[in-house]
């Protein structure tokens, strides 16, 4: 299938990057990125309207004008977050411009739906940010190329070979990609240490499409879901909690729950987190080092997109969750249940851990003009589809559907 | 005005008004202390006016039932208005109400006015939904939001490290309670046995009512502010266990064994408490617990009787409570001497070794705190802990860079 939203939107982010690649300030860089992102949300939202219904074919491929503008949407809000918020020490123009490909990449897998391309442009998307790590002296580069080169050549072979070994290829090469456990090892260091923009831009390519569905994937995922959410408990810095709670989430993904508002809550969190670390340096919930009445915005952004995260009532994940827990066997949805619970958690826990008990005003700044457009803008999504889950509910199946 | 406007206007109003003030205080627009208080009072004060014209129409026409659809797919908005929700969701505005007015000035000045006025305002809606839901799966919406409120009206002075550690630790609790009530509606949907769903809401009862072995939490929330304090934990907040109970129809020997041990414990626990919200803590959750008893044994009416009158004279002890220490001062000096002993019945019953070892006991609060944090909790997170860092340290290996060929570096 070829959906034209997709990838009228895809063009807006190549343009996007090509843009802020020559841009020389950060500062600058940032802002264009931030109106390139504003315009490529404001596209894939006007194209929900579509119809999603093939009305010709080229190169033996359905053309649907408007298939996966929904998630085409989550996917650009997530770019939106990471042009606004990206720390600009950290993300110098080429490396936002990474960033912007990468999401690029990400709408493109919706935009043309075919085995093989699919497959291509996942090995696009981890060449592209394995070439951005190339060269670190923590040898990261090494350590994502070890988990990511198989990965990518399970995908590849899944979308030559047919039959059931095609799908165990490509539930193995999700499962890498997806860090679920035990194939996570990559990963907590992969958000600790690669610029955050390069983290969320690299999350949000959807290769939870590729994987095929069933009972297998659901109990992998629901018991990644389990350990992932006991180890981001008892974690004591922001990152690794953030990187165990992102594996909870696509877990739960890989179960079967719906993506693209886990995409945009992990965002949002990651994109959050990535903030304060700018301001703050380390991130140790032992350390008193924030104060919410300081940062007000800052801190409700971090709790609620954390909370989303965790399947909270009146967020987007509470109804993506209750679907979930209607499919799969009663077994798995306690096991999922008590996932949940923990996960919820962990959200309180590091919003408690990095916005309080700090008594001498260090002046730490708050959501900046441009950040505060792009959390608001994000927020509201997630609060109006948390209210009224039922406008995600059908726009996004012609592309979203597990093979 | 119809029964069911009466119904949704009990659920809607404090829930609207929760939207509204976050998106005002987002903006940062600057919205005085007058504003911001009068609108939460006067949400709560629609609630519990809904609550009295509901008991009005219900008393004519009987029950009230609405049904709003369909929120999401598998998920019906029904809500339900009978003898049993009329009067908790009536109380429980009004007391939000109070609540509102007396937090006026309690709190005039505090930084976090505003703050304290949003979480309120959360918990009047979290508990008018969990009161008038008319499904299991609405129900749970109203008692995590109500959770969250909770657990950050204990965390409410935030510069300081207890409120915030206590506030964690109560919703850690709810958090493990919550799997017993999410674990019973998933069960009930699948069509699971009456009595797996009954012990998994026991199970979510003993957390969010603080019931043995989970009330720890109970008397460290009393480092909130004392208003909310009255409202959540002596009144409200404790008293939603018992109401999921009597709602679902769960009683029992099950019922009656939580709420006789937790009695006991609390009792004796609460003798020694030093300090007067500490003692009203163990008191509330030796009422509640008696609450337990009374429903496990089928005696709901008596039951329901005796949740409002605790759920109203706790919160005003808790309100007076700060003043108390002054008023004791007054009496002794009335009196000429200090106020006579109470509980002189346990010198008789119990031999002087007994006494001993049981004020020990009660000092330590039943050693069931040290043994859930240290043993249970501490031991799980030790074991993950060391699993993570051996993970952690095959990850060093594998991404250290091999040294170069001598022949190379050279």
């Amino acid at each position: 299938m070829i959906a034209l939203a997709p990838l009228a939107v895809v063009v807006v982010w190549l343009v996007a990057a090509e843009v802020v690649a020559r841009v020389p300030d950060p500062g600058s860089a940032r802002r264009v990125a931030t109106w390139c992102a504003a315009a490529a949300v404001g596209l894939s939202l006007l194209s929900i309207a579509l119809p999603t219904e093939r009305v010709a074919d080229v190169v033996g491929l359905a053309v649907s004008p408007g298939a996966g503008a929904q998630a085409c949407t989550a996917i650009s809000l997530a770019g939106l977050l990471i042009a606004a918020m990206s720390p600009l020490a950290t993300h110098i123009p080429a490396v936002l411009a990474r960033a912007l490909r990468l999401v690029a990449v990400s709408c493109a897998l919706l935009a043309v739906r075919h085995n093989g391309f699919d497959a291509a442009l996942i090995a696009v998307s981890t060449w592209l940010t394995w070439s951005g790590l190339r060269g670190r002296s923590d040898g990261l580069d090494r350590l994502f190329a070890l988990y990511q080169v198989p990965a990518v050549v399970l995908f590849l072979v899944g979308a030559v070979m047919p039959g059931l070994a095609g799908e165990i290829a490509l539930l193995l090469g999700a499962a890498i990609r997806l860090a679920i456990i035990p194939a996570h090892a990559w990963f907590p260091r992969f958000v600790d240490r690669a610029p955050i923009g390069i983290v969320v831009a690299y999350l949000s390519t959807p290769v939870i499409l590729l994987s095929p569905t069933g009972n297998t994937s659901a109990v992998i995922g629901v018991l990644s879901v389990a350990i992932a959410a006991i180890f981001a408990v008892v974690q004591t810095d922001a990152h690794r909690a953030l990187a165990y709670l992102v594996i909870a989430a696509n877990g739960l993904a890989l179960a079967g729950a719906a993506w693209p508002t886990a995409l945009v809550a992990t965002a949002g969190l990651a994109m959050t987190t990535g903030v304060l670390a700018a301001r703050r340096g380390t991130l140790s919930y032992t350390t008193p080092s924030g104060d919410l009445s300081n940062t007000p915005r800052l801190a409700v952004a971090y709790v609620l997109f954390a909370l989303a995260l965790a399947g909270f009532p009146l967020l987007p994940g509470f109804a993506d969750d209750h679907a979930l827990l209607a499919e799969i066997a009663l077994p798995l949805a306690l096991i999922a249940v008590l996932a949940m619970a923990v996960n919820g958690m962990t959200a309180l826990r590091g919003f408690l851990g990095l916005f309080t008990r700090l008594r001498t005003p260090t002046g730490e700044r708050d959501l900046t003009r441009l950040e505060n457009c792009a959390v608001a803008i994000t927020l509201a999504t997630l609060v109006i589809c948390g209210v009224v889950p039922g406008i995600t509910s059908s726009a996004a199946q012609p592309v979203s559907t597990h093979r | 005005m119809s029964g069911q406007v009466l119904l949704v206007a009990a659920v809607a109003v404090p829930l609207v008004t929760v939207f509204v003030l976050a998106l005002v205080l987002w903006s940062g627009r600057p919205l005085g202390e007058r504003a911001v208080s009068n609108l939460v009072i006067l949400a709560a004060a629609v609630s519990a006016v809904s609550g009295l014209g509901m008991a009005v129409v219900s008393l004519v026409d009987g029950p009230i039932a609405v049904s709003l659809g369909t929120w999401f797919a598998d998920f019906p908005l029904r809500l339900r208005a009978d003898w049993l929700s009329i009067p908790v969701a009536t109380m429980a505005a009004l007391l939000g109400c109070l609540i509102g007015a007396f937090s006026q000035r309690y709190l005039h000045r505090d930084p976090g006015f505003r703050r304290f006025y949003l979480l309120l305002a959360l918990f009047v809606a979290a508990v008018e939904l969990v009161v008038l839901a008319g499904t299991l799966d609405l129900l749970i919406v109203g008692w995590e939001l109500a959770g969250l409120a909770s657990a950050l009206l204990i965390a409410f002075f935030h510069h300081r490290n207890g409120p915030v550690a206590h506030g964690l630790r109560a919703f850690i609790t709810y958090r493990v309670s919550d799997i017993g009530l999410v674990g019973a509606a998933v069960v009930e949907h699948r069509g699971g046995s009456h009595t797996a769903v009954g012990l998994l809401l026991l199970w979510a009862v003993i957390g969010k009512s603080a019931q043995f072995p989970l009330g720890g939490w109970l008397p460290r929330a009393m480092e909130g502010p004392t208003p909310s304090s009255a409202i959540c934990y002596g009144a409200i907040s404790v008293s939603l266990g018992p109401y999921l109970l009597l709602r679902n129809g769960i009683n029992g020997s099950a019922v009656v064994a939580v709420g006789v041990v937790t009695a006991v414990f609390a009792t004796l626990v609460g003798r020694a408490q030093t300090d007067i919200k500490s003692t009203l803590a163990y008191a509330s959750m030796t009422q509640i617990a008696l609450v337990l008893v009374e429903i496990g044994l089928g005696l709901e009416v008596l039951a329901l009787v005796h949740l409002l009158a605790h759920a109203a004279l706790r919160s005003a002890q808790i309100l007076r409570s700060p003043s108390l220490l002054h008023d004791h001062h007054h009496l002794e000096q009335a009196l000429n001497a200090p106020l006579p002993r109470t509980g002189k019945h346990f010198d008789w019953l119990l031999p002087r070794g007994a006494q001993a070892w049981l004020y020990r006991f009660a000092l330590e609060r039943g050693y069931v705190d040290a043994f859930l944090v240290d043993r249970v909790v501490g031991g799980l997170v030790r074991a993950v802990r060391g699993l993570d860092a051996a993970g952690e340290r095959w990850v060093r290996r594998s991404s250290t860079r091999p040294p170069a060929h001598p022949a190379v570096s050279r």
